[in-house]
């Protein structure tokens, strides 16, 4: 075994003595995704995994900035844009950086802007995005550096919806690619981009590998080489990390991965707050038929009395230990508006006993679950499997409940069937978790009137929170005493378990300085970071 | 010998067929939305599931899907994945398939080799403590978890000793001017465990059965001639016994075929192995049609090519077989 470590040491030095030298705080990030990053391109992305790598080969006119406030346009750092000013209330106007090139060396001029909203407003090519942009009524250029965005209305967040759904794309490669064919084009297997990073392949698979752009005009990131490694197995991606083969992974397990990652003096565990949270949602209709009420959750009175017969405290910290808060509404800890939710749904199982009581619900029987007119008070919790958490938290919540007299017949389904069961409706509680976008109006898709046709499966409908939450869209300022109302009116109608708002845990070698992990994009700063000399590694040299 | 042949293949060919069309219709029957994963924790319009369900034929009668598949077939055309889009599936398998070859095929010439030599060996020395001693390892090894093994192995070799990496099949960052023995080795380094993890739990099979035909050979007539005619006990064991040894040897070596392209999902994922069995597991996890079905093609492909193989070994190996074939029908 000795002559054969010694032989392949012997292979790696030539190898790594023919490499040229490179400056003492350049180094290279092996980082592990747990999903594969097919498509890393605008129009084409879909998860985490994507949108991750898109970050660093696209960039936007403008990004939010450290607050996310989303409501306030002077918060935002320049990308691609230099700078912005307002001729009025619905007028935008950008100058271009004129330092900006594609990564093919041409520069990025106002043709690409126009290029790129157009194909992101056609709803037959990005029906998502073109709904996130309706508010733009144009968007026009004044030469090769100026762009002027004009809205349908004006509302706190034009300057996010003009700037953060939109990452460009360059007019000079895409023009001549038809929207149908854009997924099959050489330019969506090798994209260019104008952003930090550059394209160098992708192992399907496997990996994808990028590297530094030098000419980058905000300045030539110093961790210049980058694999993203898909590893699906958790107990493979933390001994990755451990072997010293990995430097970066963002999924490491709240409870036992900090633990296990500490016995490495050269690793850390840093927390990031996430637009993530996890839920549980009351199916407003009745089990698998949208036409009847549900018997049991359209009364908001039951459903809060089993939102109080939860101690989500106890969950989080079983679950997260101390990398997660309590979502009080569907806000998670990296919106601005969290701070604004105060939770009045605390634990209280004398006072859930009480609710259901007086609705009428009797242990007659003895055997320890509540009936009413004979019928036993039982939900179907559907959970999908995929989810170690999810399957975790839903056998405490299970037991939690038993204890006021409510039986929870947990449904573990396959992810593709417990969401085509959400989809059509056939659940009684859903344990949902979601992925939200920086702003606090995404609140529109899951729980309005109007989400109904869309992704409000539980058919929740209260008009008039659909109104407080379009008073809160169209707030002159940011909306501060608006979102609370909002947040207070869907606290009162209970139309889910708000349980927690986990935080990214991210394990990074300590030898990277400057480690920022933003929210939105956890590696949206990669090119900011560098190595310490005094630690480099061999795949640094 | 040809008409036997020709039959086989027409047999082997329907066999194929049959299996295809099953795994067709029993993947568009089973419960669950390929575009149902796409859009779990995002909003999507309407609009969009039905662009994405028209992208990929799935608002189609499965009659239309039948078709329009077989008709991809002919010419060698499996469908693009919808998971991996718009990776084609014949690209995404070969991608996966030399990972999946080389593991399997190492863990399988180790059981034939290594396993059969032993299993000799064994037999030789019936009832040592050698004996004793190996039947109780091989069998240890062959009840333990391979998911288990493989992360034991992990802890000790590569955390605790650093002798040899943890994952992946090479060096992410292995410069791109490496010569082709830089390569290798590299590639070498990361087989071991993954390829030990596969054969420590399965070389007993080929051991145990080498052992017990080896002392039925022991016990025929003409080994004992051959040792009273005053042959070498090596050329004995070797030349005479162990060839008898071959015809049911040679039905496990079929059985195993198959394992070389369908891999191993437990040691693919505690070793992220970049392989078929991994690539099979994440397309049934998300309903990924096509993907499933190529895959699922290829392990049938290679079930019926190992049958056949099999048969067509056993007539090579021993003319009594192609006697008892013509004279089964009467």
């Amino acid at each position: 075994m000795r002559v054969f470590t010694r032989v392949v040491l012997a292979a790696f030095a030539v190898v790594s003595t023919a490499a040229a030298q490179r400056p003492a705080d350049h180094g290279a990030a092996v980082i592990l995704l747990g999903q594969e990053p097919a498509t890393p391109v605008p129009t084409l992305i879909s998860g985490s995994a994507n949108a991750a790598v898109a970050d660093l080969l696209f960039l936007r006119l403008a990004r939010p900035g450290r607050g996310l406030l989303t409501t306030d346009e002077r918060s935002f750092e320049p990308e691609l844009a230099r700078s912005w000013s307002r001729r009025d209330s619905l007028t935008l106007v950008f100058e271009l950086d004129p330092r900006a090139r594609w990564h093919d060396g041409i520069p990025v001029t106002s043709r690409d802007v126009l290029a790129s909203f157009g194909r992101m407003r056609d709803s037959t090519v990005d029906p998502v995005r073109a709904l996130l942009l309706r508010q733009l009524a144009s968007v026009t250029a004044e030469g090769d550096r100026r762009v002027v965005m004009r809205f349908r209305r004006a509302y706190p967040e034009q300057f996010y919806d003009a700037t953060f759904h939109v990452q460009l794309l360059p007019a000079h490669l895409i023009d001549t690619i038809p929207p149908g064919r854009f997924a099959e084009s050489r330019f969506a297997r090798e994209p260019v981009g104008s952003g930090p990073y550059r394209w160098v392949r992708r192992d399907p698979g496997q990996r994808l590998t990028l590297a530094g752009n030098p000419e980058f005009f905000l300045g030539a990131p110093k961790v210049d080489r980058v694999v993203f490694l898909v590893v699906r197995d958790v107990e493979a991606a933390l001994n990755l990390l451990l072997d010293g083969s990995a430097d970066v992974y963002e999924a490491v397990p709240p409870v036992s991965g900090p633990q296990r990652l500490g016995a490495s003096p050269s690793l850390q565990v840093l927390a990031a707050p996430s637009f993530s949270l996890t839920y549980l949602l009351f199916n407003q209709r009745a089990y698998g038929d949208r036409s009847l009420p549900h018997p049991i959750l359209s009364d908001p009175e039951l459903r809060r009395a089993i939102a109080i017969g939860i101690d989500r405290t106890t969950l989080i910290r079983s679950t997260y230990g101390g990398y997660a808060a309590p979502a009080g509404a569907p806000v998670a800890q990296a919106h601005w508006t969290f701070r604004l939710v105060t939770d009045p749904l605390r634990h209280d199982p004398a006072g859930a006993a009480a609710l259901l009581r007086q609705r009428g619900f009797r242990d007659a029987d003895g055997d320890g679950i509540l009936e009413r007119d004979g019928n036993p008070l039982v939900l179907r919790l559907n959970l999908p499997t995929t989810s170690a958490t999810r399957m975790m938290m839903a056998t405490q919540i299970q037991e939690q409940l038993r204890r006021i007299g409510i039986r929870i017949e947990l449904v573990r389904l396959d992810a593709p069937v417990w969401a085509q069961r959400r989809q059509r409706g056939e659940f009684d509680v859903d344990f949902s978790g979601a992925v939200l976008d920086p702003s606090p109006t995404g609140i529109v898709q899951a729980w309005t009137c109007a989400g109904q046709s869309g992704s409000n499966h539980a058919r929740f409908c209260e008009p008039e929170l659909d109104r407080l939450i379009d008073r809160a869209m169209t707030a002159p300022r940011t909306g501060e005493r608006e979102w609370r109302d909002v947040y207070g009116a869907l606290q009162r109608a209970v139309p889910a378990v708000f349980l927690a708002s986990p935080q990214n845990v991210v394990a990074v070698h300590r030898r990277y300085r400057n480690v920022s992990l933003q929210p939105e994009s956890l590696y949206r700063d990669l090119w900011r970071w560098s190595v310490d000399p005094a630690r480099r590694i061999a795949r640094d040299r | 010998m040809t008409g036997w042949l020709l039959g086989r293949l027409l047999q082997a060919a329907v066999t194929f067929a049959v299996a295809v069309l099953l795994l067709f219709v029993l993947m568009r029957v089973a419960p669950g939305d390929p575009l149902a994963r796409l859009t779990e924790d995002r909003a999507a319009s309407e609009q969009e599931i039905q662009r994405l369900r028209a992208r990929f034929g799935l608002d189609q009668p499965i009659g239309t899907q039948l078709r329009a598949f077989l008709k991809g077939l002919t010419r060698g055309d499996l469908g693009v994945s919808i998971e991996h889009y718009p990776e084609p599936v014949t690209r995404l398998i070969a991608a996966r398939l030399p990972a999946t070859l080389l593991l399997g095929g190492t863990a399988l010439f180790l059981n034939f080799t290594i396993g059969i030599w032993l299993g000799v060996r064994q037999a030789v020395r019936r009832g040592s403590r050698f004996d004793r001693w190996l039947t109780r390892l091989s069998l240890a090894a062959y009840a333990m978890p391979s998911f288990w093994l493989g992360l034991m192995l992990v802890t000790f070799v590569s955390l605790r000793w650093q002798l040899l990496p943890a994952a992946q099949m090479s060096d992410p960052l292995l410069a791109a001017d490496a010569g082709p023995l830089a390569r290798a080795l590299d590639v070498l380094r990361h087989l071991v465990l993954p390829a030990a993890t596969l054969s420590l739990t399965s070389i007993a099979l080929p051991m145990r059965h080498q052992r017990a035909a080896m002392l039925a050979a022991f016990r025929l007539d003409f080994v004992a001639a051959a040792r009273a005619r005053g042959l070498t006990e090596r050329r004995v064991r070797w030349r005479h016994a162990w060839r008898v040894t071959l015809v049911p040897l040679l039905t496990l070596f079929g059985l195993w075929i198959p394992i070389l392209v369908s891999g191993s999902v437990f040691v693919e994922a505690v070793f992220n192995w970049p392989g078929l069995g991994s690539l099979a597991y994440q397309a049934i996890g998300s309903r990924d049609y096509p993907l499933l079905l190529g895959t699922a093609m290829l392990v049938t492909a290679a079930v019926v090519i190992a049958g056949l193989l099999a048969d067509l070994g056993y007539a090579l190996a021993d003319p009594r077989v192609r006697l008892e074939r013509r004279r089964s029908p009467r």
